[in-house]
């Protein structure tokens, strides 16, 4: 059986007399006595504080239990005395009693850049995210990837009159979970009917298509069009819009008023996420990314990237605690992993 | 509206190229170019083998079985038969395209320099009829020789 490959940082769950305990895990590159880890709740807030990670073999040490209160997440760095392991300056994250899965993702292949599954792993590490559905321009460029060891579920990127059907059902037999359309770069609108037989497939083998969602030929108008053809296919509107707020208001309605659309939240505001959920429904809004497209520190960059204003990191500690536990389960992770199928729910 | 069409190439340069993608706009002449809210950006799909072969007759693969993936991209963009000159207040078939090309390589991206020509439509001096092709029924593409030459990596 392939595993997946053990995070640097992970919780280890330990219970004593039916009391559940969480110590974490390190299987980084540093070692030693002096090794300790350095630790502050939803995002860095004060008292930040520091516990001894004791070494039980050769690459893994462990804390002793942590007391998590209240907390939603954990951040982190490593230091054995000298050294400090802090994720390439993006820091490590955990979500505490919660395994948040991005539903919109990119990764060019096994190269070494910032675009490439080691910038990615990179990225997610600093966010917490264990989990994520992921496509590129060219599908050809995941045909050397190994999907089980990298918690990443690949989507197969139809280009009209140029990905043929044949390759669609192919990949979709071997373990892509679903389809990937983008209007804007590939040029068409996003109701042509030379999509139809795509979205034949994707109803026939019961898969979501997700849509790029932008002002022009990707406008959510056109996507609703193509929702109303296939009603047994979920479509998810990619980014909510990515254009001004009238184009995101437009695609809630949409949402309200056709059963197979969904919403997506890449590059939206924590603010404005929870406006989509009020607008919809928790079971109709999907927490995405678009990592790692700018890179390892894709959801800490600074400046930050979220509209100029905020990072995923900061921004998802008040979304998730506006939103409370249920929903939020179901908007950062459990929607997606119903609509794709995929096992298992956000619980850890 | 009817467009104007253009069609770039890009020529793969390495095996381990992963993407490219055309970034464009245009501008009237002697305009400055607002990439934050006027650009545009279209993927360059990669030929197929066989119709790389007949379009590259000078390749070593033309007209034979290569089982090597074609290197060739090209991608047609749809541009404006006339653009507002400001200057002027009038409709004109002259004006500047900016493009230049975003490659994916290894997980990396990099960019291409910016290139910068004039595009003269010839939509002023012709007739009402050929003017009337539809968005829906693309006219087939007009071939800038120019185009051409600047896009080859």
């Amino acid at each position: 059986m392939i595993q997946a490959q053990k995070p640097t940082i992970s919780w280890v769950k330990t219970g004593t007399n039916g009391g559940l305990q969480l110590r974490i895990a390190y299987r980084g590159p540093l070692s030693g006595p002096d090794l300790r880890l350095h630790y502050g709740f939803d995002g860095w807030q004060e008292p930040i504080q520091e516990v001894e990670l004791e070494q039980i073999e050769p690459g893994l040490a462990m804390t002793e239990p942590l007391v998590l209160a209240n907390h939603l997440s954990l951040d982190c760095v490593v230091t054995d005395g000298t050294q400090w392991d802090n994720n390439q300056n993006a820091d490590y994250r955990l979500w505490i009693q919660f395994d948040p899965l991005d539903a919109h993702m990119h990764v060019s292949g096994r190269g070494s850049g910032e675009l490439g599954i080691t910038s990615l792993r990179t990225a997610m590490a600093s966010a917490g995210i264990s989990h994520g559905i992921v496509s590129w321009v060219d599908n050809k460029a995941f045909d050397r990837i190994n999907w089980p060891t990298t918690g990443l579920f690949p989507l197969v990127w139809v280009r009209p009159d140029d990905t043929s059907v044949k390759e669609v059902r192919a990949r979709l037999a071997a373990g892509f979970i679903g389809i990937k359309l983008h209007p804007t770069v590939d040029d068409y609108r996003a109701d042509d009917p030379d999509l139809d037989p795509y979205l034949e497939i994707a109803a026939e083998v019961g898969c979501p298509v997700a849509c790029h969602s932008a002002p022009g030929d990707a406008d959510p108008d056109h996507i609703r069009r193509l929702a109303e053809r296939f009603p047994t296919v979920p479509v998810i509107l990619y980014h909510t819009y990515l254009g001004p707020q009238d184009g995101r208001r437009r695609a809630a309605q949409h949402v309200r008023e056709q059963a197979n659309l969904y919403l997506e939240t890449s590059w939206c505001r924590w603010r404005e996420v929870l406006l989509l959920v009020e607008e919809t429904s928790p079971e109709r809004v999907l927490f995405g990314s678009d990592a790692s497209i700018d890179g390892p520190h894709h959801y800490c960059r600074h400046p930050p990237n979220v509209e100029g204003q905020e990072t995923y990191n900061e921004g998802l500690v008040p979304l998730i605690g506006a939103l409370g536990p249920e929903s939020s389960r179901r908007v950062l992770g459990d929607n997606a992993r119903r609509l794709f199928g995929l096992n298992g729910n956000s619980h850890s | 509206m009817n467009w104007y069409y253009l069609e770039k190439e890009f020529y793969d340069y390495a095996d381990d190229i992963e993407g490219v993608n055309i970034h464009y706009l245009w501008t009237p002449i002697g305009g400055v170019a607002d990439w934050e809210n006027q650009r545009a950006t279209r993927f360059m799909p990669l030929m197929q083998s066989s119709s790389s072969a007949s379009l590259n007759p000078s390749s070593p693969g033309a007209g034979t079985t290569d089982p090597s993936p074609a290197l060739l991209r090209k991608k047609i963009l749809k541009l404006p038969q006339r653009i507002l000159d400001p200057r002027s207040g009038t409709l004109t078939d002259r004006y500047l395209l900016y493009h230049y090309f975003e490659v994916f390589q290894d997980g990396s991206r990099h960019y291409s320099p910016l290139y910068t020509e004039e595009i003269v439509t010839a939509a002023n001096s012709q007739p009402a009829a050929p003017e009337a092709v539809s968005e829906s029924y693309p006219a087939p593409p007009l071939i800038a020789t120019a185009a051409y030459a600047d896009s080859k990596e």
